[in-house]
């Protein structure tokens, strides 16, 4: 993998997603002073405009794979001197960079919601906790998408919502079903001593894996795409 | 340069091949058949880009294409029947685009080629006509400066002066002495006595002729070299 083509692949994704960065952060500050204007701002509300910030930046990777696959972009990158690893590696990479300002943008808006008395969030140290923790989960659950939408073709997305709304409604009804036996059980564990440390480490094997999970994904996507199947035109 | 043994492909509708045949360098080679002939197919088997592979073999300066990889396309540089590219990128961004990926990328020859070729540098690739878009894929191939040129149908849809000027660069990258090769395919028949020595007549996924342009003009039969190929290739009938 050479450094120059990853670059410059990353570039290209953090350049295709500066015009809806800038308008939805234009946009959330008008929205933002409007409020305060009218006298209408409530924590509520200013965290939910600043979540939607973050997410926002957050889904430029993955809708730009699907832009690509209809507008003959992958079929563009896929016919570049360069290794399918490169490829995947740079969406990977750019989902990280969008994922840190997303994070900081996520403790703003825990804060403006909470308050320091649920966060923690008058020590730095909280802070840097839960800046952490929503930029390496954003960017598992993006990267999860970026591998998916590189893996699957456009036309089986549809199909996809429909199993991942029956497997949430599904696991929705089990655990509901499930918790009076597992609860006491689990408030046991919650107990224990070593159980803080042993969930983190378990959420960042979690998290490794995933990421791994999602690298494959995008790597065999870009091997495995056909051009001209999704594509539209332009 | 380029050696083909048994090679083709076998898809549910479409079968290639076996083609077996070399490909030497300052050979300059016409690929001429109908539409469904395997001209594109064949192109793409050699620079690497068919997803399910090919059967037998695809060798370039020696190496089997599927082991090399990706890499393939700095030797072998492509002009593919649709322009590739992100149709929001102007043709300056593009091309600065595409440098990063070719350690030996010649921007002086780029320049010279988009001044001969008048192509704006500032429109975007959307907003570019076929012929505009033809034009700026053989830049953006001859930019790398790969030794063998694939150009599948780089003269379609452009009008005739710059047709012509399309033609005289394809015979100009590839002097004879030069080491350079060219592949393209075509379905203007006067292109392929203009630009090559050398002529494949491929039919339904079959190889139907290896000749020359020479042998073709010398065949009294026919009028002319178009004529003649035109006669073989309906001979099959």
């Amino acid at each position: 993998m050479t450094e120059r083509p990853l670059r410059k692949l990353v570039e290209l994704e953090m350049r295709r997603a500066r015009p809806i960065l800038t308008q939805t952060m234009l946009l959330g500050a008008v929205v933002l002073a409007l409020l305060w204007a009218l006298g209408w701002s409530t924590p509520g509300r200013a965290s939910f405009v600043l979540g939607v910030i973050a997410v926002s930046g957050l889904w430029a990777v993955p809708t730009s794979i699907m832009r690509d696959k209809l507008d003959g972009g992958m079929e563009f990158l896929t016919a570049l001197p360069i290794e399918r690893t490169t490829l995947a590696a740079a969406r990977l990479l750019a989902v990280l960079l969008f994922a840190v300002p997303a994070g900081a943008v996520g403790v703003l808006a825990i804060h403006v919601m909470y308050g320091s008395q649920f966060t923690g969030l008058g020590s730095v140290h909280a802070a840097l906790v839960w800046f952490g923790a929503l930029t390496l989960g954003s960017t598992v659950i993006t990267a999860l998408v970026v591998g998916v939408s590189c893996r699957l073709e456009v036309r089986h997305f549809s199909r996809l919502a429909l199993i991942a709304f029956l497997a949430f409604v599904s696991l929705g009804e089990l655990s509901d079903h499930l918790a009076p036996q597992w609860k006491p059980a689990a408030l046991a564990l919650a107990a224990r001593p070593w159980f803080p440390q042993a969930l983190v480490a378990g959420l960042l094997c979690a998290a490794a894996l995933l990421l791994w999970l999602s690298f494959h994904l995008a790597r065999t996507g870009f091997e495995r795409y056909k051009p001209g199947r999704d594509r539209i035109t332009w | 340069m380029i050696e083909l043994d048994g090679f083709g492909v076998d898809f549910s509708a479409f079968s290639l091949g076996p083609l077996s045949l070399t490909i030497r360098g300052g050979e300059r080679v016409a690929l001429v058949g109908p539409n469904g002939a395997g001209k594109s197919t064949t192109l793409k088997g050699i620079c690497g880009l068919l997803p399910d592979g090919y059967l037998g073999h695809a060798l370039v300066d020696g190496r089997e294409v599927a082991d090399v990889g990706p890499e393939v396309r700095r030797t072998v540089g492509l002009l593919p029947e649709r322009m590739l590219g992100f149709g929001w990128m102007t043709v300056a961004e593009h091309l600065a685009f595409l440098s990063s990926f070719f350690p030996d990328w010649d921007g002086a020859r780029v320049a010279e080629l988009l001044r001969r070729l008048e192509l704006p540098t500032d429109v975007k690739l959307a907003n570019l006509s076929k012929g505009m878009q033809v034009k700026l894929s053989f830049v953006a191939v001859e930019g790398s400066r790969p030794p063998v040129l694939m150009l599948d149908e780089p003269t379609s849809g452009i009008d005739p002066l710059m047709r012509k000027e399309v033609v005289d660069l394809i015979r100009e990258a590839v002097p004879e002495d030069s080491g350079r090769a060219v592949v393209f395919s075509t379905h203007i028949l006067e292109d392929v006595e203009a630009v090559a020595e050398r002529v494949l007549l491929l039919r339904a996924g079959r190889l139907i002729a290896d000749t020359s342009v020479a042998a073709l003009r010398a065949d009294g039969e026919h009028g002319s070299v178009s004529e003649a190929i035109y006669s073989r290739l309906t001979a099959h009938d």
